[in-house]
């Protein structure tokens, strides 16, 4: 083989590893350029259904505020103006009119607790007055009081008081999805665990249910989504990491930094 | 004493100032190697490894070539190289991979090349003092390979990084200009040799591979000091 030859197959051998460094680095950036593209295509997609899932819970919280004002309220107030109707009725009859007043200050007792309980629902005063650890306690103790089901709470040596904001976004989540639990995966032992790692406050809650299709409880109506609880921690900055499966029990962690 | 000045003389030209340049510059990675060693993934220790190994046997193959007493013949240390190389790349290149399937390949792949390369060593005991062109020609195949299959993998993984600070495609293209153009000069070896006129040191081009293999790894190595990181993501 002459020098020629030689030096054809010497280039050939340089300049082969060259280029297939360059193919290499063509087809990896159109592919990164493809997946970032994708990214921000499912990004997009979820943002919008985060925000169709606010506003989807905002209108359920109105819905139901509204049914139980019409009601609730509403029915115990015509009940109430009724019963101030007759007592006008009956301005001879002292015996009547005493028995009506009493009934009327039971309506208005009945519609002074089913207003606080309204109210306690849409901003917990234990929550307000005490903070994210003692509300999930009462909240825990009340779930197994009512529902017969283990509901457990844990928090170690954790004592203090967070952001407002996060103690309330973190009671919304752990009432949501103990709902979904008790509900959906008809779990009889519920786990939640509230400790602070590495400077970030992480709720965890698990079940040992029989889980349940994500795609059922993401549905914005039925107000139980998935979604509704990411939309929520967005809102304060955490990650929700779950694990949820049909036929066993469901796992979340919900990390914040503080 | 004439005779040791007549050698010095020798390494005054400037193609052996070049192939001395060539053996000094595998200082830079080990810079890097060195400074970043505490950020270094279990991957990169080993091409660190790899290059305290190498200089070593620089450093011997430089001491036998200008001690009299060690009778100048390094050929050997050439082949102690070229088995300590392959160890430690497949080593390498089997800590990245991440699919077992390619694993399984490389592993394959490089226990016979490990076996046929420990069988004709054997067989050419006697020999070892010689440049076995056989056993380097393996190892280079086999670590071209590899590099193929590492690129094949980073291509088609879900990992969003950018390339220009990816520690692997730089050790790994660094890998793949060196033991190709390496694995020419050990096929046509003995013709590049004999090469007259213009071309008659051919044979540097070797050398211009080693230094951009050495740059490489240096770069890759460099980038160690920043950890990449996946983004995060839920299940």
């Amino acid at each position: 083989m002459n020098e020629a030859k030689v030096i054809i197959l010497g280039t050939f051998a340089m300049l082969l590893p060259v280029v297939a460094i360059i193919i290499f680095v063509f087809f990896y950036n159109r592919r990164q350029r493809l997946q970032r593209e994708k990214l921000e295509r499912i990004e997009e997609l979820h943002r919008q259904a985060m925000l169709e899932a606010s506003v989807a819970t905002q209108e359920n919280v109105r819905r139901q505020i509204g049914g139980d004002l019409h009601d609730e309220i509403g029915t115990l107030l015509s009940a109430t103006r009724m019963s101030l109707t007759q007592i006008t009725k009956y301005e001879d009859n002292p015996a009547k009119r005493e028995s009506l007043l009493n009934q009327t200050e039971e309506l208005l007792n009945e519609t002074l607790n089913n207003v606080r309980r309204l109210s306690k629902e849409l901003m917990p005063s234990t929550l307000d007055e005490f903070g994210l650890i003692i509300a999930l306690k009462d909240f825990t103790e009340k779930m197994t009081e009512h529902t017969g089901v283990m509901v457990c709470f844990s928090h170690g040596e954790l004592a203090e008081l967070f952001d407002k904001k996060i103690e309330l976004a973190l009671y919304r989540t752990a009432q949501e999805l103990v709902n979904n639990a008790l509900k959906h995966a008809k779990a009889s032992v519920i786990n939640i665990q509230l400790q602070i790692k590495s400077n970030n406050l992480v709720l965890q809650i698990s079940d040992n249910g029989i889980g349940f299709d994500l795609a059922e409880v993401n549905k914005p109506n039925r107000g139980i989504g998935i979604k509704n609880i990411e939309s929520r921690i967005s809102v304060i900055k955490g990650k929700i990491k779950f694990d949820i499966e049909k036929g066993r029990g469901s796992s979340f962690e919900i990390t914040v930094a503080l | 004493m004439i005779q040791d000045l007549i050698l010095l003389n020798r390494f005054l030209t400037p193609k052996w100032i070049f192939v001395i340049f060539s053996s000094l510059i595998i200082l830079l990675p080990i810079i890097p190697a060195i400074k970043y060693r505490k950020n270094l993934s279990n991957s990169l220790r080993t091409i660190s490894i790899y290059l305290y190994g190498s200089l070593f046997l620089e450093i011997l193959c430089w001491a036998i070539i200008l001690l009299p007493i060690l009778n100048h013949r390094n050929h050997w240390v050439f082949n102690v190289l070229n088995i300590f190389e392959f160890c430690c790349l497949s080593y390498y290149f089997l800590q990245i991979t991440k699919s077992d399937k390619i694993k399984n390949v490389i592993k394959v792949v490089s226990v016979l090349s490990f076996l046929i390369i420990v069988i004709v060593t054997i067989i050419n005991i006697k020999e070892f003092n010689n440049y076995d062109d056989f056993a380097h020609s393996i190892v280079y195949i086999t670590l071209i390979l590899s590099v193929l299959l590492n690129f094949y993998e980073m291509l088609y993984s879900n990992e969003t990084l950018s390339l220009s600070n990816h520690a692997h495609f730089w050790i790994d293209s660094g890998i793949l200009i060196y033991f190709s153009g390496a694995f020419f000069v050990n096929l046509f070896g003995d013709k590049i040799l004999l090469f007259n006129g213009p071309l008659k040191d051919f044979w540097l081009i070797y050398y211009i591979l080693l230094i951009i293999f050495r740059i490489f790894l240096a770069i890759g190595l460099w980038f160690s000091k920043t950890p990449q990181q996946l983004s995060p993501s839920s299940k």
